[in-house]
């Protein structure tokens, strides 16, 4: 364990100090968070102060202090944000002509940020005005705007002082969870209750030609099974039908399956962050594909482990 | 308790983006309305959009969720 930070101008390597340290990484929700206590009595740590982690010489986190207090017992607790947390601040933006590459290359040289992969995502975002809203929001809107017109999602995340952009696809890990291999508890649901449709309706509303027009697809498997759950949408750009209906099969196949939750409390791996795919296998539940990591809280001391949140 | 709702209730009006007039001039890139801001053209709408020159200074009403704007009318 590699545990740094600076306090003035001085380096301390403090991973003899620390008592708690924990890092929980959230895809596409924010920036990754690094929560750590240790006990001294002279060290004064500062707020913006540079916090390095490693674990068994894997890079886990670089980021800068946010909030630290401590108590009687000089135990210090501090939290501390990668680059992204910057990235909350509010602002003006047009896009035109940007993908969601382009727009997270101007907001990384906007606030001076330092840049790693930036995968190009290939879907030129729809001409809008994005006033008074937070960077980081106008860049999940771009996220998931891509995702409903293209099928790829991407993640957008900091990893050891380099904000990256990447597809889901390139960070599938080649690990397995499951009932022989690191996981020691879990918790699973179905659900239909959120995000779930079977059918799905837009109506183009078209001011030139003053017409408009109603484009459904559906799965009649899915409703004799599950009743009719429908999606509604109106689209009043200048799409025409045959768009419009391949808008519809795509989400339709994005909303026809139920929603899986699995929380899986684990053996630490230090590879597995937000984004990331293992391959899960647990028999009782019938498991036995890839999954991708919502949440992760990695916790290091004294031992590591971590607990995972997945959707399926 | 109040006070986080006064807040709310603000941002969620701030991000919804109400209609409201707004002044503007016309430049090469779209209609500017301020230092930071400048429409695109692609999102003005109205039949007095084909006849505006660069320079011209003009009222527009922006539609609810600022993704249209209508020009109503070419101040000088």
């Amino acid at each position: 364990m590699e545990f740094i930070i600076t306090v003035g101008d001085n380096l301390y390597e403090i991973s003899e100090l620390v008592t708690k340290v924990s890092f929980t990484d959230r895809l596409n929700d924010g920036c990754s968070k690094l929560e750590f206590s240790f006990i001294d009595d002279d060290l004064n740590i500062g707020n913006g102060g540079v916090v390095r982690f490693k674990y068994d010489d894997i890079n886990i986190f670089y980021g800068y202090v946010f909030k630290h207090g401590g108590n009687k017992k000089k135990e210090i607790s501090v939290t501390a944000y990668d680059q992204l947390r910057y990235c909350k601040a509010k602002d003006v933006v047009v896009t035109k002509n940007d993908t969601v590459t382009s727009l997270t290359k101007r907001m990384c040289t906007y606030f001076g940020l330092k840049y790693g992969v930036l995968t190009d995502t290939g879907y030129i975002l729809p001409t809008s005005v994005q006033d008074n809203k937070t960077w980081i929001d106008i860049i999940y809107t771009g996220i998931s705007d891509t995702l409903v017109n293209t099928g790829k999602k991407f993640a957008l995340r900091d990893e050891f002082g380099a904000i990256t952009l990447r597809e889901l696809e390139v960070l599938q890990l080649d690990l397995i969870l499951g009932d022989e291999s690191l996981v020691y508890d879990y918790n699973y649901s179905h659900s239909i209750d959120e995000d779930f449709y079977n059918q799905i309706k837009l109506y183009i509303k078209d001011e030139k030609a003053q017409t408009s027009k109603v484009i459904a697809s559906k799965d009649e498997n899915s409703i004799k099974k599950y009743g009719m759950l429908q999606y509604f949408e109106v689209i009043d750009k200048d799409s025409n039908a045959a768009q419009a209906k391949s808008k519809a099969d795509m989400l339709l196949s994005l909303y026809n399956r139920e929603t899986e939750t699995l929380t899986l409390e684990c053996l630490g791996d230090t590879r597995v962050r937000a984004g990331s795919s293992f391959y899960g296998l647990i028999e009782d539940i019938d498991l036995n594909r890839r999954l991708i990591v919502k949440e992760v809280t990695h916790n290091f001391v004294p031992t590591h482990t971590m607990s995972l949140e997945v959707s399926i | 308790m109040i006070t986080e709702i006064k807040t709310i209730v603000q941002n969620y009006l701030n991000n919804s983006m109400l209609c409201c007039l707004m002044i503007g001039t016309v430049t090469v890139d779209g209609i500017q309305v301020s230092e930071k801001l400048t429409i695109p053209l692609d999102l003005v709408v109205g039949n007095r959009k084909a006849s505006l020159v660069i320079g011209d200074k003009v009222r527009m009403l922006r539609d609810h969720g600022g993704q249209q704007y209508y020009i109503l009318e070419v101040i000088s």
